[in-house]
């Protein structure tokens, strides 16, 4: 049946048809710059951010060393060759390392005579350097007696000095490091004996009170040992609830309750986990205070929503018409989830799963009630030793006063940063790899 | 060779149906997709359910290996018979079941595994190949049933979902075959492929009538006149009429099947 | 998959049954308490870690308040064995310590620290009394022409120093602080407010009549934006001073210390006194009002279950650590004269028992 009104032919070249096109056009345009906009701003914010913290933590891995020659007299080490090789430990540790260094600095500054100057020229060396001279001394103890430029850790208000965070051009009475240290500073310096170099022991050592001495080691182990705890625990249950959800639960009230209380789980603050850890984990178990099993039992019950929520979007996206194919071969329920579902969906699963830890990694609020916020020196060697975390660490540190500990905090944070990037790329690897089998 | 006889009594006539339906109604919630429906279902022979869509068709077919069973909404009423046993009585293992009434689905769904591996999955999750000896054997056996052993013997390792759509359906049927079973149902299995690949499967199901009873749903009545010998036209979850197709194509006795016929509805 | 799940069950159930044994040994001394105290405290620690075969004690810093709760809840090893306070414990805390069998409690006095306020270098000088600082940020002042009372506050109209006192600079008030879980907060509130609140003669004589409204009024802090919450960290408090120099600043002596290059104190006179400014003498001998003591408490019962409590304490009694040289003042530790050391020496090393009095 034909219509008796016919539509007019479109006129696509009229004046007013290039106006709409042009409008179309520019508002494209425009949406396209907006959505470019906003990633240059994220970016931007993040490059302020990163560019900051690298700019105050590159300093946190250099460490000022001064070189001082140092005499190893016989009559404060005692003779290693007149005694037993205990006898001689014994005597090396209770000796009175001060007294070397005081001979060693009062012969590089001669003029140096009462107790308090003496005490100043001390000070501008690294309490650790007492550690260091012991641990020379019973390493080699064919060194009692001879004299070697030893190159001891400087203190951290010289080290700041060297690095120039503290102004030499400032009345004396507002400087940290007073006239005579800088003299004696720079006498060290003409003489080539200030070095500044990379500091290893930032890596290796356990946290000080003295910036110089403090290192992250501790702190990376507390949340290495924390975090496979954590994996060890969130990992199955999560995966093994999303299954269950997904697969195996009636569509029932009761079913829909776990699911709304799983997702609620996801919302709440982390800190409320911490109260939980103290209650339980440490009231009713009884297990020790500040160890990475509280930490990591702790963090896993923050981290299951995450994990299983994920794991469950995976194991729906796996397409049905698999399950129906495994089904129509006579493959039982257990046998489509496990050998086909599971396998399918385990680069989303795994992907969660790591998501799930670098958050984990990051959170200090659920420490803090089971005490892992803690001052803790010694390297944790296993699940029940008492440990803290690399964010705790940082928490800590930011609270310092000591002016050094600025750039360490920093440095902390690069090296958290490294390990956060590192694991999302992880993630990111994972899903590519595998995607690819699809 | 290893013997792929299904353990059949040779004195059977091949009259007594393999499978047969008793007054089965279906309910999706509230609604009643298939109204009343019987139907015997013969081996040696292909049968076809055609239909316009939406029928009640394919609801029907995956009664017959209880593939509906997973679905929550779907109850199913009546009686349903493999070897004259009640395939829904709760004594009945549905695993073994479905592995004696096999499936091919509409569209291709390997897995996403090995050509080998997608053979060799259902024998091994049944037992059915106590060596590597053994597995290898089935695999060849299916593959060459299937038509598709010379495209793919030296490539039995690479991805399944690397075959072309026509190959990767005949490699389902070649999956569905390797656990032996006694019924293949197929759900419109040509209608994802191209005419060259129709035609191929075409003849593939025209050898196996041989050994299985096959039943397939298609929408096109040219395929059901050229490879099935007992044609059942559903209509609005009606069985409306059933019989031998060359009865039903060219005399039906019932109004809505010559209209369906001579494509006056579709 | 099935191996990782029955391997983190019987995981679990170790763990559940062992959690038992776990808790019945400690080689570390555990050690909570006020975050004043906190510096002084790891200090000593990480020394005796150093020096001796002991392992380093842990020091958690949970607020003087806070330490005192965990350390009276009970004895074993599950409980603190030390815990640091920047004031002196209370009678309340005493008896609830008593109450979960913590009978015998030994106290040393380690020393003072002083309150600062202070500003950054660029700001104008001022030189403040307490009853300044009082009209500054009580949260209500006595009426104008009335000294105070029940009947006669008002809420603190203030808002330049200028209006509280006319020799003062003509600058906002802008004062950032600790929060009220500080102990600061409290030190403050009850030295230099409370200082302040009394010399208004009818506030002193509200203390006899109803201590009640007497701490709430004498003891409030307004919560306008004159009064700024700057958090628990101090680094936090320094730098927004250098960034606001209107702003004035109050934490503890040992921040003053080490960032002097930046950032002035204010002299501080308690009522007829001489404005006293906050260096070591004057906190040392108490001329500066705003100073209070600080403190550590020992469990006895724990001194020879967990080892190198004595060995703790003779370190941190050592004149090495404590006294005017040793390495405690290099962090801002105001120390205890000589003869006050030799006192809390002696009883440190004898284990004397607590007495309030």
């Amino acid at each position: 049946m034909s219509n008796t009104k016919e539509f007019k032919p479109t006129d696509w070249g009229s004046p007013e048809m290039q106006a709409r096109t042009r409008r179309r056009y520019r508002r494209d345009r425009n949406f396209k710059a907006m959505g470019v906009s906003a990633v240059l701003l994220a970016a931007l914010f993040l490059f302020l951010l990163i560019g900051k913290i690298a700019r105050d933590g590159a300093m946190g891995f250099l460490q000022t060393s001064i070189d001082i020659d140092v005499t190893f007299s016989e009559e404060i080490l005692g003779d290693p060759r007149a005694m037993s090789a205990e006898a001689f430990e014994d005597h090396v540790r209770q000796a009175n390392m001060i007294r070397l260094l005081d001979e060693a600095l009062t012969t590089e500054f001669p003029e140096v005579t009462s107790r308090r100057d003496r005490r100043s020229l001390i000070r501008m060396i690294s309490g650790g350097a007492r550690e260091q001279l012991r641990t020379m001394v019973l390493e080699t103890p064919a060194i009692v007696g001879s004299t070697r430029t030893v190159r001891l850790l400087a203190a951290d208000d010289i080290d700041q000095l060297r690095k120039g965070k503290i102004d030499a051009a400032e009345e004396e009475a507002n400087r940290k490091v007073k006239d005579k240290e800088l003299a004696w500073y720079r006498k060290l310096d003409e003489e080539g004996r200030v070095s500044l170099n990379f500091h290893t022991r930032f890596f290796t050592s356990g946290d000080s009170r003295d910036p110089e001495l403090a290192g992250i080691w501790g702190a990376t182990m507390g949340s290495a040992l924390t975090l496979v705890v954590t994996l060890f625990i969130a990992f199955p249950v999560g995966v093994l609830t999303a299954i269950y959800l997904e697969e195996f639960a009636p569509q029932n009230r009761l079913t829909d309750i776990i699911e709304i209380n799983i997702n609620n789980l996801a919302a709440v603050p982390s800190i409320v986990f911490g109260l939980l850890g103290l209650a339980v984990f440490l009231g009713v178990m009884h297990l020790p205070r500040s160890a990475p099993v509280v930490g990591g039992l702790t963090l896993a019950l923050m981290t299951l929503p995450t994990i299983i929520i994920s794991a469950r979007a995976s194991i729906k996206a796996v397409p049905p018409s698999i399950r129906d194919a495994a089904r129509g071969l006579g493959a039982s329920p257990m046998q489509v989830v496990f050998h086909h579902v599971v396998p399918l969906a385990m680069p989303g699963i795994l992907t969660g799963t790591i998501i799930g830890m670098a958050q984990a990694l990051g959170e200090t609020a659920p420490l803090l009630m089971i005490g892992m916020v803690a001052f803790i020196v010694d390297i944790p060697g296993g699940f029940t030793d008492a440990a803290t975390a690399l964010p705790v660490q940082i928490f800590l540190w930011a609270d310092s006063p000591e002016r050094a500990f600025v750039e360490k905090t920093s440095a902390a944070i690069l090296v958290l940063l490294t390990f956060l990037i590192a694991m999302n790329g992880l993630a990111i690897w994972l899903r590519q790899k595998f995607e690819r089998q699809w | 060779m290893l013997d792929m006889a299904t353990k059949v009594d040779p004195m059977t006539d091949s009259r007594t149906p393999k499978m047969a339906a008793k007054d089965v109604n279906v309910f999706y919630g509230d609604n009643h997709a298939v109204k009343g429906i019987s139907l015997d279902l013969y081996r040696d022979e292909v049968t076809s359910l055609i239909g316009p869509s939406g029928c009640g068709k394919s609801t029907f077919l995956r009664c017959l290996n209880r593939m509906n069973d997973t679905v929550a909404t779907c109850r199913v009423e009546g009686n349903i018979t493999l070897d004259g046993d009640d395939i829904y009585d709760p004594k009945i293992d549905v695993v073994q079941l479905r592995a004696r009434v096999g499936m091919v689905f509409q569209k291709p769904n390997p897995f996403p595994k090995s050509i080998y591996d997608n053979i060799a999955y259902g024998p091994r999750i049944h037992g059915l190949a106590r060596e590597r000896t053994d597995l290898d054997e089935i695999v060849a056996v299916s593959l060459e049933k299937a038509g598709l052993w010379n495209e793919v013997k030296d490539r039995l390792d690479s991805p399944g979902t690397a075959l072309s759509g026509g190959q990767q359906q005949r490699l389902c049927i070649a999956r569905a075959i390797a656990v032996n079973p006694e019924v293949i149902l197929m759900d419109e299995p040509c209608s994802a492929l191209d005419p060259i690949a129709t035609a191929k499967v075409e003849a593939l199901i025209d050898e196996l009538k041989g050994r299985y009873a096959i039943i397939i749903v298609t929408h096109s009545m040219q395929q059901a006149a050229r490879i099935s010998q007992k044609t059942a036209f559903f209509h609005m979850g009606d069985l409306v009429e059933h019989g031998d197709t060359t009865q039903i194509f060219t005399s039906p006795k019932q109004e809505r099947t010559r209209d369906y016929i001579t494509g006056r509805f579709g | 998959m099935k191996k990782i799940a029955i391997a983190a069950a019987v995981a679990g159930a170790a763990l559940f049954a062992s959690s038992g044994t776990l808790a019945q040994s400690r080689d570390q001394i555990r050690i909570v308490g006020s975050s004043t105290v906190f510096p002084f405290s790891t200090a000593v620690a990480e020394e005796f870690g150093r020096s001796s075969n002991f392992k380093t004690p842990i020091v958690e810093s949970t607020g003087s308040g806070g330490g005192l709760k965990l350390f009276c809840s009970g004895i074993g090893t599950n409980h603190p064995d030390i815990t640091n306070a920047s004031r002196r414990i209370k009678k309340s805390e005493v008896e609830l310590c008593a109450q979960n069998g913590v009978t015998n409690i030994v106290e040393v006095k380690i020393g003072f620290d002083g309150i600062v306020i202070a500003s950054d270098k660029s700001a104008p000088d001022m030189s403040l009394t307490l009853r300044d600082l009082y009209l500054a940020l009580a949260a209500k002042i006595p009426a104008p022409g009335t000294e105070g009372g029940l009947g006669n506050m008002i809420a603190n109209p203030n808002r330049t120093w200028a209006d509280v006192n006319p020799e003062l600079p003509n600058r906002p008030i802008v004062v950032l602080g600790p929060p009220p879980t500080s102990g600061t907060r409290d030190a403050f509130n009850e030295l230099a407010i409370e200082g302040g609140c009394e010399t208004f003669s009818g506030m002193k004589a509200l203390k006899k009549t109803d201590s009640g409204s007497y701490k709430a009024l004498c003891r409030g802090i307004r919560e306008d934006s004159a009064f700024v919450e700057a958090g628990e960290n101090d680094n936090l408090i320094v730098q927004k001073l250098q960034a606001n120099h209107e702003a004035v600043g109050i934490f503890g002596f040992s921040f003053l210390d080490q960032n002097a290059d930046a950032l002035k104190a204010f002299p501080v006179a308690a009522e007829g006194d001489e404005p006293q400014a906050p260096t070591f003498e004057a906190i040392s001998d108490g001329a500066y009002p705003i100073s209070r003591s600080l403190f550590f408490y020992v469990k006895k019962a724990h001194v020879d279950v967990v080892p190198g409590i004595r060995e703790f304490l003779a370190e941190f009694t050592n004149d090495q650590a404590w006294g005017d040289f040793g390495y405690l003042a290099d962090r801002g530790l105001i120390p205890l004269s000589e003869e006050e050391r030799a006192k809390y020496r002696a009883e440190a090393k004898a284990l004397t028992n607590l007495s309030l009095d």
